[in-house]
């Protein structure tokens, strides 16, 4: 469940993650034959949407991925859905996975692979259907699942016809099962509300954490109205090292306590990981089928309390509110720059080539209406006058 | 065989540390410096000022793939984005990154270079393949993507790696912990530099992977430095419970002794496992015991100081 809710309530939180928890249970069925023996926990599935398929609460994320005896180990521990694409270290990763399902013979029919590839402008719809028998060869198998565009950031990607054309195509001759959209860039609500209602998508695959993206949860409840089927992942909220590192003091986990929030939502398929090690493995599965505690809550709590005002997410909220048209998501991102990556006269000459009227040099004597607006509470025509302060240096 | 205690390698650790290391390319000029201009290709544009990316940042452009290249030591990424000037959609993203240190780059490098792709004859190391092409010299990784593979777009892909990777100015030699790897035998281009986790045991804190064709079959040779002795022994041991749960431990090696064992892996097939001094070696594959140790062998021995040189 998104944290906050719309107004992103710091004490929301509990209440929310407390109430769902039972919920999140109803759909779910265990293990087939696959019982978890490397890890001793047991994991559960749920359906996919209406896709009919059945996908286990962990997905084996593969982005640097190059061991198959460690997609094995997985599925020996019930981790049974594959999450890839053709980008993934150029190839790599599809044929490392090829090489696991070349040696598990029937288990083949268990596992739910997806896959995929960005949109890009001006590729045809055979450069498509191209692109779907390569990530059949290199993944030594007659059919996915599903596959995906990746790497969306407007509803525009989302429309693009040849992509459909090959997809609808390959399958009419069974190698595709659904179609699906990623992304994880600012603007993801809207995404995920286009391919919705699009109607061609029937699987989402989205960054889902719960310190960010406040509208998401109705999102997701609705596309699962519609019959879609979401799977998330970055659900650690930044991944903060320092804050975690404190955090887990106790002998909690704060990555199995994200898997676990994020399952509380009943619109949530899945929850795609990034594994790499053979702990991990251990790790994620525990987190499968197993309600958050108190002690995980009140960590997630505080974590995102802590981050709760931190950070700009360039969600352009609060624009929408300005009088004066400032640019604020992009004149917070040029501070960012200027202040913490060393890029000064770079971020500077940035914040001069803004548009005329885009500067935060009219905040000065705004009432600052954009505040409100902001799901974050943050002091957003302070900080503007802040960031025009050394953004404009230059020019004192 | 006695396994002797190793020493040449006094710089590997410091080596295998990225980020360390000053590359010309980075210290000087910015990565944004070598993106080439629009002026490199007649009727082409750059399509937006540069965008950078810095380790914060880099989630933003790569999708769930940034925490690989900041094992690498990623340090910052500059990207042009190249078009036609006939207005056609499909363009070229090139992507410069600074690694941190040579070996990160050429380990980032090699993490994707497919084992078919014919080098570039040139003196910085580079490959295309299909609509993708990569290169690397010193601390920096250069990498090329056209949207398609339209004459038009693979030509100028050529063209723009050849002039981004004629601007890279650091060491060209390769990282020296790859001279480790015995040279017989040594299937081309299949070296590697994996910087955590490596076969995923999260015991293994990295080291080398390359593939070898003994007797018209592949075996893959590894080995991870530990920092001291102990490390190695407690290592193997990690490493000999995996085996013990995930597959089965075959017996002792003859070769190696007390210091290594045999073990039979489902997704790994037959190898042998070694502590000698820091290290922990191994090669396994799709042969006997007998063929593939003495791989190993040789591997454990050119780290011995005697053998190096050094």
């Amino acid at each position: 469940m998104a944290l906050f809710g719309n107004s992103i309530d710091r004490r929301a939180f509990l209440k929310l993650s407390a109430a769902t928890t039972g919920m999140a249970f109803g759909g779910c069925s265990r293990a087939g034959e696959f019982s978890g023996p490397a890890t001793g926990a047991e994991m559960l599935y749920r359906p996919l949407g209406d896709t009919g398929l059945k996908v286990s609460e962990v997905s084996f994320g593969s982005y640097g991925f190059d061991n198959p005896a460690l997609l094995l180990a997985a599925l020996d521990a019930g981790i049974t859905t594959i999450c890839t694409s053709a980008n993934y270290q150029d190839n790599r990763a599809e044929e490392k996975i090829g090489e696991a399902i070349a040696t598990i013979g029937s288990r083949r029919d268990e596992l739910v692979v997806f896959t995929g590839t960005d949109v890009r402008p001006g590729t045809s719809k055979q450069g498509y259907l191209d692109a779907i028998d390569g990530s059949l060869r290199r993944l030594r198998t007659e059919r996915v699942e599903i596959y995906r565009v990746s790497g969306i950031s407007s509803p525009d990607a989302l429309r693009v016809d040849a992509f459909h054309e090959a997809v609808h195509e390959a399958q009419r001759a069974g190698k595709v099962g659904y179609a699906g959209m990623s992304g994880h860039h600012g603007g993801m609500e809207e995404c995920l509300e286009a391919a919705t209602d699009d109607g061609r998508f029937r699987v989402l695959l989205t960054k889902y954490d719960f310190a960010s993206y406040p509208g998401q949860d109705e999102i997701l409840r609705r596309a699962a109205q519609r019959g879609l089927g979401t799977i998330v992942f970055k659900t650690n909220a930044g991944n903060r090292k320092k804050e975690i590192k404190d955090l887990e003091k106790g002998g909690l986990s704060f990555t199995q306590a994200t898997v676990k929030w994020a399952l509380t939502n009943p619109y949530v398929a899945s929850v795609c990981v990034g594994i790499t090690n053979f702990d991990q493995i251990g790790e994620y599965v525990g987190a499968a089928g197993k309600p958050l505690t108190d002690p995980e809550n009140a960590m997630l709590h505080h974590y995102a309390d802590e981050m709760y005002d931190k950070y700009c997410r360039f969600c352009g909220e609060c624009e929408v509110g300005c009088p004066h048209g400032v640019a604020v998501a992009d004149v917070n991102r040029y501070a960012m720059y200027f202040k913490y990556y060393g890029r000064e006269k770079d971020s500077m000459h940035l914040y001069e080539a803004l548009p005329d009227g885009c500067s935060a040099a009219a905040c000065e004597s705004c009432s600052a209406p954009c505040e409100p607006r902001c799901p974050f509470g943050r002091e957003v025509r302070a900080e503007l006058l802040e960031a025009h302060r050394v953004l404009s240096f230059s020019r004192a | 065989m006695a396994v002797r205690p190793l020493f040449w390698f006094a710089s590997f650790t410091l080596l295998i540390g990225c980020g360390q290391a000053v590359d010309p390319n980075t210290a000087g000029a910015g990565l944004v410096e070598l993106l080439p201009t629009a002026a490199a290709l007649d009727g082409w544009s750059i399509e937006e000022d540069p965008v950078e990316y810095s380790p914060d940042t880099l989630y933003e452009y790569l999708d769930g793939g940034a925490p690989l290249y900041l094992d690498y030591g990623f340090q910052r990424l500059a990207q042009g984005r190249y078009r036609m000037d006939d207005g056609r959609p499909s363009g070229i993203t090139i992507d410069i990154f600074d690694m941190g240190s040579p070996l990160g780059a050429f380990g980032i490098y090699a993490s994707i270079r497919p084992p078919e792709a014919a080098l570039r004859p040139r003196e910085t190391e580079g490959y295309r393949s299909g609509t993708v092409a990569a290169a690397w010299r010193g601390d920096v990784y250069v990498h090329g993507e056209a949207d398609d593979d339209s004459p038009e777009l693979i030509e100028a892909l050529e063209r723009l790696m050849a002039e981004t990777s004629a601007g890279l100015t650091g060491d060209a030699s390769w990282p020296a912990i790859l001279a480790a790897l015995p040279a017989d035998g040594l299937v081309h281009s299949s070296e590697r530099f994996v910087a955590t986790d490596l076969l995923g045991h999260a015991f293994l804190p990295g080291g080398i992977l390359a593939t070898y064709e003994i007797e018209g079959r592949e075996v893959h040779l590894f080995f991870s430095d530990l920092g001291s002795e102990a490390a190695a022994t407690r290592g193997l041991a990690d490493l000999r419970a995996h085996e013990a749960r995930r597959g089965e431990i075959v017996g002792g090696s003859p070769t190696f002794g007390a210091a290594g064992f045999r073990f039979s892996d489902p997704g790994m097939g037959t190898g042998t496992a070694v502590a000698a001094d820091r290290f922990v070696a191994g090669v396994y594959g799709d042969l006997p015991h007998d063929s593939q140790e003495g791989l190993l062998e040789r591997l454990v021995t050119r780290l011995a100081p005697s053998a190096s040189g050094d």
